[in-house]
């Protein structure tokens, strides 16, 4: 079952990853689409060209500066200072006009210094150096760090493509490993919630297989899964039933058989001794009264016994012949009032008139004559009026017969064991009646019920299919 | 370990034809003197920058040489170590390429060979006081150079341009490892850095007390 969890997991990585490759072809091509239009050389051009302007701009700059001071006239800013030879550099030069102004030649040309043009003259006669500077346009210099910047920027991007390539396509990789690993771990779970519940199903089936009944599964899920685990619960159950009726039913065929063997055995001699003891009594001359006497008692005992012994065949052959049902339509409140009339005050009816159904009058008279009799045998053993009451209702579309005594009861132990055969809470009963009641009524296609407490009383209620088929 | 009479006459020899040998040249060995008091170390680096550095660098792009010098002792471990960061930027408009290091000290050259003598031989670097170092004690000098193709500071402000970071202009900003989890940080992240590209190279020398010499003249 595990295989079902591997290619559900398998599934949602194939989908999460198949996208990945055209997806990564697209996503290269698309930067590096994007670094040939940043490194256009029509761009490369332009910026060069800002650089060859500013380059005569400064030219320009420098060479306005020499004429100035070769005129000895001064422009707006321009400083100049001089100190003899052996002296320090005054204090009022800038720091970096300074340190530039320390190293290098005096070669009377005009240098950019950050901001400033500034010009070394060449040492006079007596050593005095003279620095003269003149502050550079603010836009020009402005413009000239804006173009290094940018022709800087540019050739990087040129020269670190692949970085660049590598900082764009990288966090891309991650992103879609991560969304593999989602799509891993999200397929797992939804793997294992629905391979568990299946792989359960499939331990039960295996082992209803090997028939075991006990093997309902709980339900876990509310959608489809769900719908399976009640199906195959219900199948269960249907199962455990149909395990339950086959075995009493084959319970109830041997003990047919043996009831019918026993009828038979039983039945044969019964007429013979009868005969045989007429007989005796028929003989007697009758010149003995005290052996007369003795022969009247004896054949007595003998007379009673074979009818007794003639009514346990006449049962054990009900029991072994049960026929089948002849089902017409009736009044099933009709054949109720029928037993309240030959019970008279000890049976109560209660019906609805004209709620016709199928059923074999004279084997549900036979029935209910037996579950009346049982009840009013249990009204007299608890010492209570001898009252059984009987209704018939309708209940979803089933024909429902209720036979309710408020005898002895039952305990559960009991209660289990009533439709066995031979099993009898009376004195003088053979066992079978409830047996042929449960015959009688699963021959119509219905089921019998029981609820029953020790000291409350018993209900008996038979649920009988209204319609001409038995369902 | 006695140091060979003619290594200062090669030392020179390969000071001269440092630049006409090309890639080839050999990096120098360091020479370790006294000056006064004090212990100082000559030493250079053939072929710095590189070619690949040169080119960027004509491009604008400035790069970085990273030095470090170290004196080492068997039994102490590291004496006195120092590091110097020299910035190499090319002037587009003046054309020419300006060397600065030590906050406040630079150097500008007119050509690619002028720069290449600059490192092939950077002049004394003051290591420690001669009153540190016990007699007949040998010691270990270890100059290291890392070249950078593009300076770290810049290296770094141009991440973050590209991954689209707001660019730092605080120019002692130190270049950062810092992984920040927005998509911006990520790309910074995988952009990585060009610092250390190549492996460093190192010249080195080992010296007692008694065996320097004295230096006369300064490069």
């Amino acid at each position: 079952m595990s295989r079902i969890r591997h290619k559900i997991v398998a599934l949602a990585l194939v989908l999460t990853l198949l996208p990945a490759v055209p997806l990564s072809i697209l996503t290269a091509k698309l930067l590096d689409r994007s670094a040939r239009l940043q490194t256009d050389p029509a761009l490369v051009d332009a910026l060069d060209a800002g650089i060859e302007e500013t380059r005569d701009a400064l030219a320009r700059e420098k060479a306005a500066l020499l004429t100035r001071i070769e005129h000895g006239e001064r422009g707006a800013g321009d400083r100049t200072w001089s100190w003899s030879a052996g002296a320090a550099i005054p204090d009022d030069v800038p720091p970096d006009v300074r340190t530039w102004a320390a190293r290098g030649d005096e070669t009377g040309v005009p240098e950019r210094v950050g901001a400033l043009l500034a010009v070394k003259m060449p040492a006079t006669r007596d050593g005095t150096r003279t620095v003269h500077a003149a502050p550079l346009p603010p836009e020009l210099v402005r413009r000239a760090e804006r173009i290094a910047e940018g022709r800087a920027f540019l050739n990087v991007l040129q020269t670190e493509r692949g970085r660049v390539r590598r900082g764009f396509f990288l966090p891309f990789i991650l992103a879609y490993a991560t969304l593999a690993i989602l799509a891993i771990v999200t397929g797992s779970v939804l793997a294992g919630r629905l391979a568990r519940p299946l792989e359960v199903l499939a331990e039960s089936a295996e082992r209803t297989s090997l028939g075991s009944t006990d093997t309902e599964v709980a339900r876990t899920d509310r959608g489809e899964v769900g719908e399976l685990q009640t199906a195959f619960n219900r199948m269960i159950r249907r199962l455990a039933a149909q395990k339950d009726e086959l075995s009493r039913l084959e319970r109830l065929a041997a003990w047919r058989e043996i009831a019918q063997s026993l009828a038979h055995e039983i039945k044969n001699p019964l007429t013979p001794i009868q005969l045989a003891v007429q007989e005796l009594r028929d003989r007697y001359p009758g010149n003995d009264d005290r052996y007369g006497a003795l022969l009247s008692d004896c054949g007595e005992i003998v007379d009673e016994e074979v009818a007794a012994l003639r009514r346990l065949v006449r049962e054990f052959s009900e029991f072994a012949r049960l026929p089948e049902p002849v089902r017409k339509q009736g009044d099933p409140a009709e054949l109720l009032r029928e037993l309240g009339k030959l019970y008279g005050e000890r049976v109560t009816v209660a019906a609805q008139d004209e709620r016709l159904a199928w059923f074999d009058r004279e084997e549900m008279k036979r029935a209910l004559i037996n579950l009346v009799d049982n009840g009013l045998a249990a009204c007299e053993s608890a010492g209570c009026d001898p009252v059984v009451n009987l209704r018939a209702a309708e209940e979803r579309g089933m024909l429902v017969i209720t036979v309710e005594d408020h005898g002895t009861g039952l305990s559960d132990d009991k209660r289990a064991k009533i439709f066995e055969p031979h099993f009898t809470t009376k004195t003088d009963g053979m066992g079978l009646g409830l047996p042929i009641v449960q015959g009688i009524v699963y021959g119509h296609g219905g089921t019998i019920e029981v609820e029953s407490e020790e000291g409350v009383g018993t209900t008996f209620r038979l649920l009988l299919p209204t319609g001409e088929e038995t369902g | 370990m006695r140091r060979p009479r003619f290594a200062p006459a090669l030392f020179v020899l390969l000071l001269v034809t440092g630049s006409t040998l090309a890639d080839e040249t050999p990096d120098p060995a360091v020479q370790v003197a006294r000056s006064g008091d004090r212990v100082v170390a000559r030493f250079g680096f053939a072929r710095v920058p590189s070619e690949t550095t040169w080119q960027s660098i004509l491009g604008g792009i400035p790069a970085a040489i990273d030095i470090t010098a170290r004196v080492r002792s068997g039994r102490r471990g590291d004496i006195v170590m120092r590091e110097e960061r020299y910035r190499i930027a090319y002037d587009l408009w003046e054309e020419r390429f300006d060397v600065a290091w030590s906050q406040d000290r630079s150097r500008s050259f007119e050509t690619a060979q002028d720069l290449r003598h600059f490192f092939a031989r950077i002049a004394e670097w003051d290591l420690l006081p001669l009153r540190d170092l016990k007699p007949s004690v040998p010691y270990r000098v270890e100059v290291a150079m890392i070249e950078h193709r593009i300076a770290p500071e810049k290296d770094e402000e141009w991440g973050r341009r590209i991954a689209g970071d707001p660019v730092t202009q605080n120019r002692d900003r130190e270049q950062t490892s810092e992984v920040s989890f927005s998509l911006q940080g990520l790309i910074r992240f995988f952009y990585g850095d060009v610092a250390n590209e190549g492996r460093p190279r190192v010249v080195a020398t080992t010296f007692t007390k008694e065996e320097l010499t004295v230096v006369t003249d300064s490069p």
